[in-house]
């Protein structure tokens, strides 16, 4: 457990800047949503990972989506509120059904029951919707949320949803009733900074025995160029009470974009800060106040999203582009104007870890 | 990717390397009678300033600091590489839309005039703000005052007895003279900070007026003595500051506690209640009030800054403009609202738009004002602009017009050297003016 080091083998990227690159069930293809308006895959069953012919008719950033637990089945949400079905497999796929409207503006997070048989959505409208998987119609609408909901996630045992939002505010929702049943604190990821509201809630998982609620996201320092100590919070689902919080960098570090539970058990979370800033760490979850993480990659440019292969091995961490900030115009030899792309780190242990 | 437009042809109407007073402008400028001939630091000709002052028109200047960004604002580039992820919004103007985060605005559209084809030249803030505020003049190897000190000491105080620049902003208030550059302290701003008026601006009441007139006598016994081997202007300044404070206490409801209405109305935020504030001290009659509003500099996590910065900006700006409207102030108050730059249409790792003055967006209204006039263009992602580009020369040239002062003849006499108010070599953008 001690001696974890990962190198990176491939770093796919495209043309567009991309979300939260995860890989199918079979592990053959990683998908990610893109910044404008579709999702993009890359074949990775040769040394060479080969994207594929992009799909979905979105609009805006597709920064949500989930794929079902058993089928070839990806549910989409966009930034201007439409949600779509797809068989990610297929050479071109199609829409298997499309929702213009399912939320009002940008839809931040899906998530799928432990079935698969229906998912949650969140988005900009405060709304926590339940929808109908294999077509679409909605079954649920959650209201309480008093701010932009960034998070949805679904218990592994017993289908509870919970949501998060920019204030910090955590909610169990009592699907019955259609209300929140509990409320879980972590509201000191906001800070209301002159006329901004920064922070929130970026990311949540379970423990693997569900027993434990993680949040993460920042301890604000200012809005504007944000800057503050990324943290993660650890809620026992039982009580609600909060059973640590760690510290995951210094100020320049900011946010904790993602987090994820390791097969082999150690908590993973990555970090994204000022421009540039970005970390990959493993730490000991039965150990959280241990000093050292058990791996740490810090030259990496704004880590925002990971996922592990189903292989246990391989690790997929969406970054971005170094040197991609600066003021005023920053064009190529002919006078273009130069974009940012999100590389994914691909990244494999220097021996497997089974 | 887009095309980089040759820098030679960015600025067409001030494309000069070097920028150079000449004498035939010198000459002609003494030829229109609008040069005084008295030699005082920062003054007009007295029938010029006389006229300006009958005028009685008024500025409310929205200073955005850091940088507000146009594709999250007035120039939205939906569903492009650098659109970012919000939806554009129809507006009260047939085919023009904004950003789905100003639905207020986008209701009172057909009041305004837009230019989006705004281009100036620095990036940082640390020149960038200056010399925005000070119109980008040429270097004559003076401090050109900021808009509001220009406007202060061009059109004078009115007939309010209120100081003529007034600045309503979050953080300390004070006098603020750094603002006058030339013209010396007396234009400076008087700084309203965090709603507050000036510490002690009431008299104490253990003090009577015999003992606050003896006081006074006092006073200007001292000033006497201190102006004798000093420069008129440090004299000028301080008398000026002591009469402000003297006006301002008979003054003391513009502090009041606001109407709840307009709170609700403006937003209970900082910019919701400097912006109310703004509006009193217009209607009260100061000539030039400048609100500000801090934190706009997103080279982090921009759009989720400006999914709140945005509508609070929008409730505020909407209630104003709808106020000075309903109150018939529009005829006589140019409101502008703009930042030092725009941000950046490229998204950096921090989800951040950086500084971006090649390309953005000012908006105004009220006198001399074409209203529903959005003119000026940017290509479809939002990278160059592909109208004529104006600079920040050509503003202040057109709100000069707007109220009323002939930019291209009038000219600010320091110590006896004539000095353009505006770059010459700019000029009013006719399609803004009404």
């Amino acid at each position: 457990m001690n001696n974890i080091q990962y190198k990176a083998v491939a770093a796919p990227s495209t043309d567009r800047q991309l979300f939260n690159a995860k890989f199918s069930h079979d592990g053959k293809l990683l998908i990610a949503g893109s910044y404008q308006g579709d999702l993009r895959r890359f074949e990775l069953t040769e040394a060479e990972p080969t994207e594929l012919t992009p799909f979905g008719n979105h609009h805006g950033w597709v920064q949500a989506f989930a794929l079902h637990p058993t089928e070839n089945l990806l549910i989409s949400g966009d930034s201007w509120g439409k949600l779509q079905a797809h068989d990610y497999t297929q050479e071109n796929p199609m829409p298997l059904w499309s929702l213009e409207d399912a939320h009002d503006g940008w839809i931040r997070s899906v998530a799928f029951s432990n079935t698969g048989e229906w998912f949650a959505t969140c988005g900009m409208d405060q709304i926590v919707r339940i929808f109908q998987t294999k077509n679409g119609k909605l079954r649920h609408e959650l209201k309480g949320h008093n701010a932009d909901v960034y998070h949805v996630l679904i218990h592994p045992h017993d289908d509870s949803i919970v949501s998060a939002d920019a204030l910090g505010n955590v909610i169990h929702w009592d699907m019955k009733k259609n209300r929140p049943k509990r409320q879980f604190d972590a509201s000191e990821t906001f800070l209301a900074h002159r006329l901004q509201d920064v922070g929130g809630v970026q990311c949540m998982t379970w423990s693997p025995d569900g027993t434990t609620l993680l949040a993460g996201g920042t301890r604000p320092k200012n809005g504007a160029t944000v800057q503050g100590i990324p943290i993660l919070i650890g809620f026992s689902w039982e009580t609600t009470e909060r059973v640590f919080l760690k510290e995951l960098g210094a100020t320049s570090d900011c946010y904790c974009e993602d987090v994820a539970y390791h097969p082999r058990g150690f908590l993973m979370a990555v970090t994204s800060g000022t421009p540039g800033t970005g970390k990959i760490q493993f730490l000991d979850s039965q150990n959280l106040d241990t000093a050292e993480p058990l791996f740490l990659l810090s030259n990496l440019s704004n880590c925002h999203s990971l996922d592990v292969h189903p292989d246990g091995d391989m690790i997929a961490v969406t970054t971005t582009v170094r040197g991609s900030n600066g003021n005023g115009r920053k064009v190529d030899a002919d006078g273009n104007y130069i974009g940012n792309t999100s590389p994914i780190q691909l990244l494999t242990p220097d021996s497997p870890m089974k | 990717m887009t095309q980089s437009p040759n820098n030679s042809e960015r600025h067409p109407l001030c494309n000069t390397a070097e920028h150079v007073f000449t004498r035939r402008q010198l000459l002609g400028g003494s030829t229109t009678g609008l040069i005084g001939l008295g030699g005082l630091g920062g003054l007009v000709n007295p029938l010029f300033a006389k006229e300006m002052k009958s005028k009685e028109k008024q500025v409310l200047f929205i200073w955005i600091d850091g940088g507000m960004s146009q594709l999250e604002s007035w120039d939205p580039k939906p569903n492009t590489q650098f659109g970012g992820p919000f939806r554009s919004i129809p507006t009260t103007i047939p085919g023009i839309h904004v950003s789905e985060l100003m639905p207020k605005t986008s209701q009172i559209m057909h009041k305004l005039a837009v230019d989006r084809g705004v281009s100036t030249f620095d990036n940082s803030h640390s020149a960038g703000v200056p010399r925005i505020n000070r119109g980008d003049p040429k270097d004559r190897g003076v401090i050109y005052p900021y808009f509001g000190s220009a406007v202060a000491n061009l059109m004078g105080p009115g007939n309010s007895g209120l100081p003529p620049y007034v600045w309503v902003k979050p953080g300390s208030g004070g006098f603020k003279y750094q603002d006058a550059g030339f013209l010396g302290p007396k234009f400076g701003a008087l700084a309203i900070g965090e709603g507050e008026p000036p510490p002690n601006i009431l008299l104490p009441e253990t003090l009577s007026s015999t003992n606050n007139a003896d006081r006074n006598s006092l006073r200007e016994f001292a000033n006497q003595q201190y102006s004798q081997k000093r420069p008129p202007k440090f004299s000028e300044a301080q008398n000026f500051v002591y009469d402000t404070a003297q006006a301002l206490m008979q003054k003391r409801s513009l502090f009041d506690n606001p109407d709840p209405k307009d709170v609700a109305r403006y937003g209970d935020t900082p910019l919701g209640r400097d912006m109310l504030i703004g509006r009193k001290m217009i209607e009260a009659g100061v000539r030039f009030v400048k609100v500000n509003s801090y934190g706009w500099d997103t080279h982090g996590d921009n759009f989720n800054a400006h999914a709140s910065l945005m509508p609070r900006f929008d409730q505020a700006f909407t209630a104003v403009v709808e106020d000075l409207d309903e109150r018939g102030m529009l005829d006589h108050v140019l409101v502008i609202a703009m930042s030092e730059f725009g941000r950046t249409p490229r998204i950096n790792g921090h989800i951040g738009r950086d500084h971006w003055p090649e390309a953005w967006s000012i908006a105004m209204t009220g006198t001399g004002i074409k209203q529903g006039a959005i003119i000026g263009s940017t290509n479809d992602d939002g990278t160059w602009v592909t109208s004529e580009p104006h600079d920040i020369g050509h503003f202040f040239h057109t709100w000069f017009n707007a109220l009323g002062i002939d930019s291209e003849h009038t000219e600010y006499i320091n110590d006896g050297q004539p000095l353009p108010i505006a770059d010459e070599e700019c000029s009013p953008i006719r399609e803004l003016l009404s």
